[in-house]
């Protein structure tokens, strides 16, 4: 299920309609040492929340797919080149969490602007507006930017990971290592496999900050005029039921098949994610300046802390559950696949509209079955 | 492109959740057995003299449980099968054992399997030993705040005594438990907002902060929450938060050390990724809900020492209600 969108172009008071599949799959990949080239349009929509309630946004638009905060994909190493073009009322500025400001200009009002820039070290960030403060961000104008490590990625006993081997710490090497091993039976995480590739971007939306945005009022959060009071969650763009059966979103696999999820906060909430099923472990933090840091110490976790602007990558290892009697297991008197939830637990997340529950920030996992090709 | 919904695969996600009476799916024979009873309601007189009321699980095998908030603690042993039976007594409940990695039947979340208006056993065998809790699932950002939680210990195969099997050994074992209270919600009726209703639960206004149960500032001396110990005795606290604050604590005086996190522990042989965390006396941790954190202390000076516990807004972490969302207590060692 999709959120449906509706966009306006030029004035968002005239509302043109149009249904596009938001597809949060969208990727372009190139290796390390070519350029790759995307184009980014900033515009004002109107989207359809959970409630069907419609609601004034903004989003960056892939003009080729018409996909709204399309994820951008790159590998290390590679000259990044965006066009960006502003099709909404004020001026507006790029950015990268983790990259300088100075690399991306200003652009006015129907202007055009081409960033370049070498893209860094393997890890995950936010790309946003950033103009206004958070306010662009909060309305809509955010994505995920996602660099993939390339050839060098293997700890030294060989296990895949998601980051260049020369910045795995030993405990990221142990946790990849053992994947496959003892608690752990089945294969390593496979980066080859884009479905144990995940993304959870979470984002609130104030329709009262939105409707002042739309009156092209100078909203400043830091007046309590201003102050944020979401009436909507979403991760990667979608709400409740719409979230736990978007295909892009809800991983799905067998014991054994562990996967690899970025969980992101382009919101202005703090969030306390939640999982349900397996605990998972945190690979990846960021420092003060916005930069991916690379966790000494891997926890085992089932709720971690996703304060405004973070970005934690977590391996969900698809386990046995391993509270389920060994002698039920598998389970023969359910049905299958198993369902988990993840959810915040800063329970008012979980409304829509002041009530509703559950259908905010929430989604799900599914274990298919104890091992691939095994029927149950 | 749009995807239609189901209608009632959307109406049993939230409003029509499935309400089911069956046995346990791959029952087995218990090695230990509790039982829960949905919804009774307490009244816990705050500091300014209101009386707010809170909803808890009792066992129907102890009327001492009655009073208990958060509601009595299910204790059991790595490795044990368990069998905690929820009597939901009036309208329908669930019970999620948080952190339990279970089936999905014995998981506890409507949407995903069921409620319970009657009785339902769940079943668990719990793996590794460490801090938990139990709570309601149901219109859970309501249950919750209305009370709907209690704590699950795991102790290791030998018992009490150790963190886990081989981890740190104490002789003093404290709860602190971080709470808070927007007032407005505990007049909601159970289902409140699920159909569709806006009955306001975007909006938390906490004005009572606790501390295991019990009301800020009683908190700085009621024994609930006061920690009484020797110097050279080892202190362990588990540590939950079960408010909807960010909150921030922080021990004055006193080094601790985090050997367990979400019921995983820290420095176990045979999970060399995950090393205890030492928290210099003045540290501050900050947690968000249901986040727990086993700490060892050991004090070698005699003295009264503070924690602070301070209960942020998730958004901007302002102190909540207008800087006056803080509770204290002590740890007094002789």
């Amino acid at each position: 299920m999709r959120r449906r969108d509706l966009v306006a172009y030029g004035s968002a008071s005239a509302l043109t309609v149009a249904f596009v599949k938001q597809q949060y799959d969208q990727q372009a990949e190139a290796q390390t040492g070519t350029t790759i080239n995307f184009e980014l349009h900033m515009e004002e929509i109107y989207e359809e929340m959970i409630d069907g309630q419609v609601v004034y946004a903004m989003a960056y638009r892939d003009p080729v797919t018409r996909a709204i905060r399309p994820p951008l994909r790159v590998v290390r190493g590679t000259t990044v080149r965006i066009k960006l073009v502003n099709k909404t009322r004020r001026p507006r500025r790029f950015a990268i969490s983790g990259y300088a400001q100075s690399l991306f200009p200003i652009i006015p009002s129907g202007g055009t602007a081409t960033v370049r820039f070498a893209a860094g070290a393997a890890g995950s960030h936010i790309y946003h507006e950033d103009s206004e403060g958070a306010l662009g961000r909060i309305v809509g104008l955010h994505g995920a930017f996602i660099i993939l490590p390339g050839v060098d990625s293997l700890t030294p006993a060989g296990s895949p990971t998601p980051y260049q081997s020369t910045r795995l710490t030993a405990a990221l090497r142990a946790i990849f290592d053992e994947m496959g091993q003892r608690e752990f039976p089945g294969g390593k995480w496979d980066p080859s496999n884009r479905d144990r590739d995940r993304l959870w971007l979470m984002s609130a939306i104030d329709p009262a900050i939105n409707a002042a945005a739309e009156r092209g009022v100078a909203v400043d959060l830091s007046l309590p005029i201003y102050f944020f009071r979401p009436r909507y969650f979403t991760i990667n763009g979608l709400s409740g039921y719409d979230s736990a059966h978007d295909e892009a979103t809800v991983p799905k696999g067998y014991v054994g098949e562990p996967c690899l999820i970025r969980t992101m906060n382009a919101g202005l909430c703090t969030h306390g994610t939640h999982i349900h099923g397996n605990h998972v472990f945190a690979l990846s933090d960021v420092d003060s300046a916005g930069r991916c840091v690379y966790n000494t110490n891997v926890l085992s976790l089932d709720t971690w802390m996703l304060p405004p602007m973070s970005r934690k990558d977590i391996l969900l290892p698809f386990q046995r559950p391993n509270e389920i009697p060994l002698a039920a297991w598998p389970p023969r008197e359910e049905p299958w696949p198993l369902l988990y939830p993840m959810h915040c637990h800063i329970e008012m997340s979980q409304t829509a509209s002041g009530g509703q529950y559950p259908q905010g920030m929430v989604t799900h996992w599914e274990l298919l079955g104890p091992s691939r090709g095994v029927a149950v | 492109m749009v995807i239609a919904r189901d209608p009632a695969e959307f109406a049993a996600f939230g409003c029509d959740v499935v309400d089911r009476e069956i046995p346990t799916p791959d029952r087995q024979n218990p090695d230990i057995t509790f039982e829960r009873k949905g919804a009774n309601t307490i009244n816990i007189t705050m500091p300014d003299g209101n009386d707010v009321q809170f909803w808890n699980f009792t066992d129907p095998r102890d009327d001492s449980s009655k009073n208990m908030f958060p509601s009595k603690p299910i204790r059991v042993r790595q490795g044990q099968i368990v069998h905690s039976t929820l009597d939901a007594s009036k309208n329908q409940h669930t019970i999620h054992h948080h952190g339990m990695n279970s089936s999905t039947h014995n998981d506890g979340v409507g949407h995903v399997s069921f409620e319970v208006s009657e009785k339902y056993t769940y079943q668990f065998q719990p793996h590794s030993a460490g801090t938990y809790f139990y709570h309601c699932h149901k219109n859970t950002v309501l249950h919750f705040e209305y009370g709907m939680y209690g704590l699950l210990i795991v102790d290791p195969p030998a018992g009490p005594g150790r963190l886990f099997q081989n981890g740190p050994a104490y002789d003093v074992e404290a709860f602190w438990v971080p709470d808070d209270c927007d007032p407005r919600w505990h007049t909601l009726n159970h289902d409140a907002g699920m159909c569709g209703d806006d009955v306001g639960l975007d909006r938390f206004e906490p004005k009572y902060f606790l501390v295991t149960g019990v009301p800020a500032p009683r908190t700085e001396t009621d024994p609930r929450v006061v920690v009484n110990a020797r110097v050279g005795q080892r202190i362990l606290v588990r540590h939950l938060n079960a408010s909807y604050s960010i909150v921030y604590t922080t021990i004055e005086g006193l080094d601790a050390t985090i050997y367990g996190v979400d019921g995983r522990p820290l420095g176990h042989p045979t999970q060399p990724w995950a090393k205890p965390i030492f928290l210099p006396a003045g540290t501050t941790l900050q947690t968000c809900a249901a986040q727990r954190r086993d700490m060892i202390i050991r004090p070698t000076v005699p003295g009264r020492y503070r924690v602070k516990f301070e209960f942020r807004d998730w958004v901007g972490r302002r102190i909540q209600n207008n800087g006056a969302g803080v509770a204290y207590t002590y740890i007094n060692v002789t």
